[in-house]
Order: C-alpha cells, then sequence, then structure tokens
C-alpha cells in the first residue's frame, strides 16, 4: 500500500490565494470534525464523579459569587463553571443533569482545541494544527474529560487562551479579559501561572502591562464586592486560601504524560535538532514558548500546594503543541535517520502495547461478558490494521504508516471508552442508581434534608435539592406546614431525639456496601395536589 | 515466504478462533456471565462446572447456592457437591423465561438478609432470565432501585424481551409516589341500591 502523493498538486506557494482560502477551510472542516469525533460524541453519558457532582449540586441552586452545596457556600466552586452549566440546564428545562456539566466542560476542551489550532495554523501550517487537533482531541484527557483526571477544562480554556494571545500578540487588553474569565473560573491559581509564564517567557512584548493586569484585578475587586456583600467573609477568605490548603502534587509530570496519550511522548522528538530545524522561525518560536510555559507549569503545579489543577490544562496543551509539530516533521520525512528510528520505535511500541492488551482483554470480554461483545471483536478487528501498519513502518522505516497506527490506537481508545468504560463507570462506580432510588421517593421540586455531610455524587444523582441539617430539631423550623424528607443512617432513624418532629419512615435503602439508609418524612398530609407544590425554604 | 507466513497467520488466527468459540461454547474458558451484584453478599451467574463452581466458592467465601434449574442429573451433582463443600443449596425450578413464583424469589432476599447464608450465589443455565429476574427482586426490595436501572442491569446481562422487570416489579410490596394518590380507589355509587340510597366508597393504600 503506497501513501505517496498519486495526482500532481500545485506547491503551497504556487497556489492562487483562493485555492489557499479552499484548503484553509477544508482544514478547518477536517479539524472540527476530527474533535467533534473525539470530544463531542457521547458527551455527557458519562454519571458524575464525586468532584463534579459538587458542581451539579451548585447548579441546582441560584447563581452567586461561589456554589452551593448541601446548602453551603463551597469556596471550590467558582462562577464561571457553575454559571456555564447553568446556562446548559436552563436549555434542558431548567433541571440539571448529568449533561449539564459534562458538556460545558466538553466544549470548553473544543474550543481550547480550536484556540491552539489557530495559533498553529498560522505559524506551523496546515497539516501541523490537524496533528494538533487530532493530538489533543484524541488524548486520554480529552477523551475522558472527567475532573477525575484533575484537569479543569472551563478554567483551562480562559488560562490558554490567555497564555495563546501572550505568545501570539505579547500582553494586551484581550489577554488580561482571558486572564479575568480564567480567575472567574478557577480563582487565582491560574492567574498566578500566566503571571509566572510572562515571567519564564522574558520576552519583548510579554510582560506585565496594565492590559494584561487591569481585567484581572478589575475582576477580582468586583468579585470580593459581590462575595462580601452576598456571604459571609468567611466564605470569601475560604474560597481565597482554599488552594494553600491543598498538597504538592509530585506525580502531575507523570500524569500529564498520561493523560496526553497516545501522542504524548512524540514530544520528545523536539529534542532532535532535524525536527527543530525543520520549523519555520514564528513556529519555532512559538513552539519554544509553549515549551517552555507548559515546563514551568508542570514544575509550578508539581512542587507549589494549590497550582496543580490549574496547572494541568496549560501544561497539556504546550505537550500536544510540541508533539504535534514533532508530528507534523515526521509526516513530511523531514527528519534525520536517527530521529526517524527514534520516532519509529515510539510508534511501533504503543502499538504493540494496545494490540496485546486489546486482543488479551478483548478475548476475555467477548468471552466473558456477552453485552460486550460486538466491542470486543470490533476492537479486536482494528487491532490488525495498527498491527500490520506498525509492522510495515518498520519494514519500510516510513514514519507516516507509524503516525497513521497511532491515529488507529487513538480512535481504537475512544472506542473503548465509550463503549466499555462509560457504561463501566455508570453501572459500577457511579452513585446514579443508588440516588435515583432515593430521590423517587420525593416530589420532584422538594428538597432533601440530611444530617451529615452526604457524598456529593449520591447528593447528586437523587435530582433532588439537598440540604445539610445543623441539628435535627432544626426541621421544626423550616417554614411550610408540608412534610419535610429526611435522609438518614440506620442508627440516626433509630435514635432519633425526642425534641426533634416525629418522623415517619418512607423507605429502607441498602447501598453498594449493604449499609442501611432510612428515608423518612415529618409528620403531615401528602397529596398529588400538594407534591405538585413548591415549597418554601 | 510471505505468502507462507501470511498463510500461516491466517491458519493460526483461525485456530486459536475456533479454540475460543468452542471453549467458550463449552464453558470452559470463563465462568458464564459470573458477576458481583453485591460484594459479601450476592453473586449471580450461569450454570458453573463443578471445578469453577468450587473455585468461586473458594475465592468469594459463598456460603449458599441457589440453583433455578430443573431438578436433574446437574441439580443433583451440585447438590452433592455442595454437602462436600460444606455449604447450604437451594433449589427453586422456574421456567426458563423467569417467570418463577414470589415466593420462590423471595427464598433468596432470605437467604440474603442472613448474615449465616450470605454471600449467596445464585444461578441459572445462562444467568440471564431466572438469574436476572432474582436479582431485579433484590435490587426492588433491598437496594430500592428504580424500574429504569433495573431494567438497565438486565440488559447489560443480556436479558432482551423486556417483561421481565415488569412481571417482577409486580411483586414489589412498596412502591414509590403510591401515597400521594390517595384515595386509591373512589368510588360513587349512584345506581340505585336495593335500599334506594346513594353510597360513597374510598380505599386508602398506606
Amino acid at each position: 500500500m503506497s501513501v505517496e502523493p498519486t495526482a500532481e498538486m500545485a506547491a503551497p506557494e504556487e497556489r492562487t490565494p483562493r485555492q489557499h482560502q479552499t484548503t484553509q477551510l477544508w482544514t478547518w472542516f477536517a479539524a472540527l470534525a476530527i474533535a467533534a469525533g473525539f470530544i463531542l460524541i457521547c458527551g455527557g453519558r458519562q454519571d458524575l464523579g464525586p468532584i463534579e457532582a459538587r458542581l451539579g449540586l451548585a447548579a441546582r441552586e441560584a447563581f452567586g459569587p461561589l456554589g452551593i452545596n448541601l446548602g453551603g457556600w463551597e469556596p471550590s466552586l467558582w462562577p464561571g463553571p457553575v454559571g456555564a452549566s447553568q446556562l446548559w440546564a436552563w436549555g434542558e428545562e431548567g433541571r440539571p443533569t448529568s449533561a449539564s456539566v459534562r458538556w460545558p466542560a466538553a466544549i470548553a476542551g473544543l474550543l481550547t482545541g480550536l484556540i491552539l489550532a489557530k495559533r498553529v495554523m498560522a505559524t506551523l501550517g496546515l497539516s501541523a494544527s490537524l496533528f494538533l487537533m487530532i493530538g489533543w482531541s484524541s488524548s486520554v484527557a480529552l477523551i475522558d474529560r472527567s475532573a477525575g483526571t484533575g484537569l479543569d477544562l472551563i478554567s483551562g480554556l480562559a488560562v490558554v487562551a490567555a497564555l495563546d494571545r501572550l505568545l501570539g500578540r505579547g500582553s494586551d487588553w484581550v489577554a488580561g479579559v482571558w486572564a479575568a474569565l480564567a480567575f472567574l473560573c478557577g480563582g487565582w491559581p491560574p492567574l498566578a501561572l500566566i503571571v509566572m509564564a510572562t515571567i519564564v517567557l522574558g520576552r519583548r512584548g510579554v510582560g506585565l502591562t496594565v492590559g494584561l493586569l487591569a481585567p484581572p484585578i478589575l475582576a477580582a475587586v468586583a468579585w470580593s464586592a459581590w462575595a462580601l456583600n452576598s456571604m459571609p467573609a468567611e466564605a470569601w477568605a475560604a474560597a481565597l486560601t482554599l488552594p494553600l490548603t491543598q498538597k504538592s502534587r509530585w506525580l502531575l509530570p507523570l500524569g500529564v504524560m498520561a493523560l496526553g496519550l497516545p501522542w504524548s511522548p512524540f514530544a520528545a522528538l523536539a529534542a532532535s535538532r532535524s525536527v527543530r530545524e525543520g520549523w519555520p522561525e514564528p513556529g519555532r518560536q512559538f513552539v519554544f514558548g509553549w515549551l517552555q510555559v507548559a515546563g514551568a507549569c508542570v514544575l509550578a503545579g508539581t512542587v507549589v500546594p494549590g497550582l496543580a489543577v490549574a496547572a494541568g490544562v496549560p501544561a497539556l496543551a504546550g505537550l500536544v503543541v510540541v508533539a504535534a509539530a514533532c508530528c507534523d516533521q515526521l509526516w513530511n520525512r523531514a527528519v534525520s535517520a536517527s530521529t526517524r528510528r527514534w520516532a519509529l520505535g515510539v510508534s511501533t511500541t504503543l502499538a504493540l502495547i494496545w494490540v496485546i492488551a486489546i486482543v488479551l482483554g478483548g478475548i476475555y470480554l467477548a468471552a466473558a461478558v456477552a453485552y460486550y461483545r460486538s466491542l470486543a471483536i470490533l476492537l479486536i478487528v482494528l487491532a490488525l490494521p495498527i498491527l500490520v501498519m506498525a509492522a510495515r513502518s518498520v519494514a519500510l522505516a516510513d514514519p507516516r504508516r507509524g503516525l497513521v497506527a497511532m491515529a488507529l490506537v487513538a480512535i481504537s481508545l475512544k472506542l473503548a471508552h465509550a463503549g466499555y468504560y462509560a457504561p463501566e463507570w455508570n453501572y459500577r462506580r457511579s452513585q446514579g442508581p443508588w440516588g435515583r432510588a432515593i430521590g423517587q421517593w420525593i416530589p420532584p421540586t422538594w428538597p432533601l434534608y440530611v444530617t451529615y455531610d452526604l457524598s456529593p455524587d449520591l447528593a447528586f444523582s437523587t435530582g433532588r435539592t439537598v440540604r445539610q441539617l445543623a441539628s435535627p430539631k432544626q426541621l421544626e423550623f423550616l417554614k411550610g406546614d408540608r412534610p419535610n424528607h429526611v435522609l438518614l443512617l440506620e442508627a440516626e432513624f433509630e435514635n432519633w431525639p425526642s425534641d426533634a418532629p416525629e418522623l415517619v419512615k418512607v423507605a429502607r435503602f441498602h447501598d453498594e456496601f449493604d449499609r442501611i439508609r432510612i428515608l423518612a418524612r415529618t409528620e403531615g398530609e401528602i397529596s398529588r395536589r400538594i407534591a405538585r407544590q413548591t415549597p418554601a425554604e | 515466504m510471505r505468502r507462507v507466513l501470511a498463510l500461516a497467520a491466517t491458519v493460526t488466527i483461525l485456530g486459536v478462533a475456533v479454540w475460543l468459540t468452542v471453549e467458550t461454547r463449552r464453558n470452559r474458558l470463563v465462568w458464564d456471565h459470573f458477576d458481583v451484584v453485591k460484594r459479601g453478599v450476592l453473586y449471580r451467574s450461569g450454570q458453573l462446572n463443578p471445578e469453577q463452581l468450587e473455585d468461586a466458592v473458594k475465592q468469594y467465601g459463598i456460603k449458599t447456592v441457589v440453583s433455578f434449574q430443573l431438578p436433574g442429573p446437574d441439580v443433583a451433582s451440585e447438590r452433592e457437591l455442595a454437602r462436600r463443600l460444606r455449604i447450604d443449596f437451594m433449589n427453586l425450578p422456574m421456567p426458563g423465561d423467569g417467570s418463577g413464583q414470589e415466593f420462590q424469589f423471595r427464598e433468596v432476599l432470605k437467604a440474603c438478609d442472613d448474615p449465616e447464608r450470605r454471600p449467596v450465589l445464585i444461578h441459572c443455565a445462562r444467568g440471564t432470565c431466572r438469574t436476572g429476574a432474582a436479582t431485579a427482586l433484590y435490587r426492588f426490595e433491598r437496594d430500592g432501585w428504580t424500574i429504569e436501572d433495573v431494567t438497565a442491569e438486565m440488559e447489560r446481562q443480556t436479558y432482551r424481551d423486556g417483561w421481565l422487570p415488569g412481571y417482577v416489579y409486580g411483586m414489589v410490596r412498596t412502591r414509590a409516589g403510591q401515597e400521594i394518590f390517595q384515595p386509591a380507589v373512589a368510588l360513587d355509587r349512584n345506581l340505585k341500591g336495593v335500599a334506594g340510597t346513594e353510597k360513597k366508597e374510598a380505599t386508602d393504600v398506606r
């Protein structure tokens, strides 16, 4: 099989502006299709984990300077992501679901990819921008997108946009506005990274200008005024000091490498002079800039407590930019023989690891779990061209075939995630069925009260607003004459204080560890008419 | 040489595929439809062979094996194996489509509720319908799962006919939302009765 072009094509410099425009348009179309295929397909199907569930719970509450969780201010939830989820939920008839959290993150991931691709297209060319989009969209981080990976894609979008502006146009007002948005999405850690980037880059025009500093300072002052007016000063202080309570994340560099797979190892090719010399001057500056920024982010995120979450996305973005630039050079075969051998070694090793894992795992899956049989067979069948491509790339010393094998690995990874990982997560790890079990007993607009810190994913899965009571007696002082539902542990129900309102047992649930929870309610009439009313808080 | 290699690879792949299919069909390669419903409480599977069952008992500490198979040589040998392993064995024979009787499924719940008798391994021939129905009642009655989630779990265990979750849901004693529809029956007796008087009857279900 030949991958050489079969038709005579005009060299880029011989094309008319119109032809160039058409090619650019098709490149954008292809980039969007790639991103949509990897990021948006099955964008909202995965149930929420505990970190994202906090955001989901906050989306059910009123918009404020911080998100609200179990009735209290949650210092880790900044207004940006909460607002995005509420906006999405508004399109879902005002009932936030897991999609209300997952889709904004997916779209933020897509936009980040487009911002990076635009700059890569301008500095390194069309094919490099396609590699950027493939590398970004099909990385493990963007296929999964869950907060469990340690990334915050929404604040990450603002940070990457600000850094991209710094690298492309310098410290101007636009970069400042992105920095302000980054503050509203993730607090001061993203700002610290942006400031650090200006120092690390040390270029003319990339400094701490008024344009860069004024918008985030204004945003911080405005947010503080809003916060101090609408919530206690302790909550404001808690939001600002929370990052300082976090520990150093020593495995961040390894984590970023793993999240960038299967393309991240190709970034190492930047060590080769033949690769670096192939980049045009603006492209080289751009790639080196991202390399510096990503390195600084990884270092700061690893060592400085509280910066790890904010550092993840820009570090990954830098890694993918460098990897894409290297892959582009490989595709153009503009690399030395030793670099080519190294690249072939990387692609063949990754392909072999995938093929061995998927063939063995696929055989077990096809034999043991009939539900996944067709997926397992599809993945095993896909492993064959991967193996053939990898083998041919080595036999012919052709890195293009190696890159095609990597693209097939990425497609297989997406299929395995959507077809196996997400359903297994929803079935085995998610609190969805356990929460819905509780929620079905409570009228849709009524709150559920708890006396302890209920896990956020279980609370979110109930589909109801959840409030934590300071004491059982507090039930006495809730407004309205309708019954209130309380979720208790079995021992709490049995030892319910006599001076608290009397409870009627509604339902009993065993959880996944066979512990027992009791749903009870205060006495009073409950009918369809009353159930349709929203109780006053 | 290349053709020979290609032919050898094809023959090998085909051979492995046939061997895997035969072994899977004979239930020797993996534990048929084995899954954990709730760790330490309830496990499910298709019909395991004696070695597999013994392994399952040792690995998961199973104390009760429940078979939904019709009595016959398989059930007899399993009963004998359970006696040898000193674990409880219960046979609840029912039709293969899972349409067992409520009291049969409730025997499984009793075993799961008794700390002396659990973990329980339930199985039928393929681990889909009868085992799925028993698991469904456990999910409804003990875990309180919604019918949508129970149906999704049954589908994940390759149940495809569709009616069984509803059949089992009919056995559930308390269901969400019942209490808000009160009175459950409101009958106005406006027809002239023997006494010639009108009556109103209402039935509450709480």
